[in-house]
């Protein structure tokens, strides 16, 4: 057992960088979208470039856009990972043991390598389409339905899904297991149908799991700027990648202007994880009291 | 309506669980399978829970051909998501009763059990006790006619464990339950129930009344499990048994004559101090203590050292005595 001295030392490497790097970065951010700027002598606080940012047509637009996708991926995932982790529960043989060491493997591997993968495998120059032209299942590969670059994001959904569902299976997986058959049994017993033992049952013990995923999983998705950037429609940018964009434009009199936005952004995301925790103690589930 | 078991068994793997257990259990009765951790006592009631099959065999009743257990589990198991009365209710949930008449037949078992006041908690706001409570009006809200307990009263201290124990005899009666309960504790087992079936490695040994299973165990594993007795060593000479503390004739409850026998001499009942037609040994009083109404005394013959309950102050340390046997002495 850990004293509470130990423990202080050894989370204060953490804990110190965290406070100099990321705190001091946090505060010279809202310091700046306040209008505190004296490098271009601006040194009156105000909220003119945050009223600014939220009259912004192009900004309220593209701020929609990404919480429409972020959303839809993050859902996605934790369907398509939930509906996973209950099939590799059930299959309780090797199948089931190799089922899940896959599912853990997108987990550690990066995003760059699945981009690439994706440019690789579906661009109209990729293999995908080449083959099929190969195989004459298609004239062309320009008849290749456009998968990357594409206005409707599929190329930066299906990247977020090949991460974002093992991640999903996996912590979904470590309460399933914890909850093994005992309370199923239970429902069984007292006269539950097995649809009755998911819904009423297994579904609120891992909803706060399945919940924390998603909040996981959207955030990322609100803020991540290297798969738009890279797989993503120039025309409909999503909002990391309009507010990075503006901030290398390097116009330095911009500055409070893109870190009110900068700070929107993470206000935004941080709301939304708010909301889902608030959302997910009021649902069944919500109280699970140290489940035994 | 009585319940049969027709030589259920139960193999898992290769490990043989359940070996054709045939069991009546009459209607309104409280009837316990007592035995060792591992025995397949989980097993035999899942069994009648419906949550398990058995590999063969079957459990029927006179007027069911497939009669269901409502089960009230070791760890109670309460839903942890659902607040009291939501956990009490939820058998009728899952029937589709009204809301309204599910309300209605909660407050009255909550009534029953003494938890009315704990319809809005959470099981982790609950002591173990009323845990149990709650687990039980989950059960008997459903009416049943067989209600299941797995080692019931294993989780409570001494002092909630004999409130239980009575409180279930209560609501036996009242609701005329047939109760199959499994536990380990044989005084649990005697205290509730009539009939005792001793179930080890799968296999029912004995099925008897309480006070016959310790004056008579079946067989060396029923005596050894009931415990509170010394087992001896012997040989046989003849028909006698020599042993390193007593040699003459003896008695057995195994169909056949042991082959090795092992002298038994439980700590209650077996011996005095008063001469009898069967004279034991002479051993010195090394200690006793008190155990209630009688005294644990350590005895010593020769090398051999056994323990016998006794009344309060009838020997000294450090005196000798001659015991004898109440009846004739039991070799398995």
């Amino acid at each position: 057992m850990l004293t509470k001295k130990k423990l202080i030392l050894l989370l204060s490497p953490f804990t110190i960088f965290f406070c100099f790097v990321f705190v001091s970065a946090f505060i010279k951010s809202i310091v700046t979208s306040l209008g505190y700027y004296p490098l271009m002598g601006l040194k009156t606080l105000t909220f003119k470039y945050y009223m600014t940012a939220l009259q912004d047509k192009t900004f309220l637009t593209t701020s929609l856009r990404t919480f429409c996708f972020a959303l839809l991926s993050a859902g996605l995932a934790c369907l398509g990972g939930l509906a996973l982790a209950l099939v590799l529960q059930r299959s309780t043989g090797p199948v089931g043991r190799f089922g899940f060491k896959l599912a853990q493997l997108p987990v550690m591997l990066p995003h760059i390598f699945v981009i690439l993968a994706l440019l690789q495998l579906l661009s109209q120059t990729g293999l995908v389409p080449s083959l099929l032209v190969h195989l004459g299942w298609l004239k062309g590969p320009q008849h290749f339905p456009l998968l990357v670059n594409d206005p409707l994001q599929i190329g930066i959904i299906l990247t977020y899904l090949w991460k974002e569902i093992p991640f999903v299976i996996v912590s979904l997986m470590l309460v399933l297991r914890s909850l093994d058959r005992r309370y199923s049994a239970v429902g069984q017993n007292l006269g539950a149908s097995k649809l009755q033992i998911f819904w009423h049952i297994s579904l609120p013990m891992i909803q706060p799991a399945l919940l924390n995923a998603f909040i996981i999983n959207f955030s990322f998705n609100f803020g991540a700027y290297e798969v738009p950037y890279l797989l993503g429609n120039p025309r409909r940018e999503l909002l990391p990648v309009y507010i990075y964009d503006f901030y290398v434009q390097g116009d330095l009199t911009q500055m409070p202007l893109i870190m009110s936005l900068n700070i929107l952004l993470s206000l935004f995301a941080v709301l939304c994880a708010g909301a889902v925790l608030y959302l997910s103690r009021r649902l069944p589930g919500g109280h699970l009291g140290g489940l035994k | 309506m009585a319940y049969y078991l027709e030589k259920i068994s139960q193999t898992k793997g290769h490990q043989e669980i359940l070996k054709q257990i045939d069991l009546k259990i009459e209607e309104n009765e409280v009837f316990a399978i007592l035995g060792p951790s591992g025995g397949g006592k989980t097993t035999l009631l899942n069994i009648l829970a419906q949550i398990d099959q058995p590999t063969s065999g079957r459990f029927y009743g006179d007027n069911d051909a497939q009669p269901k257990g409502i089960l009230v589990f070791q760890d109670y198991r309460l839903f942890p998501h659902m607040t009291v009365v939501q956990n009490i209710t939820f058998g009728l949930k899952m029937r589709h009763i009204p809301k309204k008449a599910r309300l209605a037949r909660a407050a009255e078992i909550m009534k029953t059990m003494g938890i009315s006041d704990l319809a809005k908690r959470y099981p982790d706001e609950l002591s173990g006790g009323q845990q149990q409570r709650v687990a039980l009006a989950r059960a008997l809200i459903l009416k049943p006619k067989l209600v299941l307990m797995d080692e019931p009263f294993s989780s409570l201290d001494e002092g909630l464990r004999l409130e239980m124990l009575n409180f279930v005899k209560q609501l036996q009666q009242q609701f005329q339950l047939t109760i199959i309960f499994v536990t380990h504790y044989k005084n649990e087992a005697y205290l509730l129930s009539n009939q005792v079936a001793i179930l080890i490695d799968g296999t029912v040994m004995q099925l008897d009344e309480p006070a016959h299973l310790e004056q008579a165990p079946a067989n060396l594993a029923v005596a050894e499990f009931l415990g509170q007795a010394n087992f001896i060593p012997g040989t046989w000479i003849d028909k006698t048994i020599k042993t390193a503390i007593y040699q003459g004739p003896v008695t057995w409850h195994t169909a056949k004559k042991p082959v090795t026998p092992t002298l038994y001499i439980p700590f209650a009942q077996f011996l005095q101090l008063t001469v009898s037609d069967y004279p034991a040994f002479k051993a010195q009083v090394l200690d006793h203590r008190w155990i209630g109404n009688l005294e644990r005394v350590t005895l010593q013959v020769g090398t051999t050292v056994l323990s016998v309950n006794l009344p309060p102050n009838a020997v000294t340390t450090g005196e000798s005595y001659d015991f004898y046997f109440k009846q004739l002495p039991v070799v398995y």
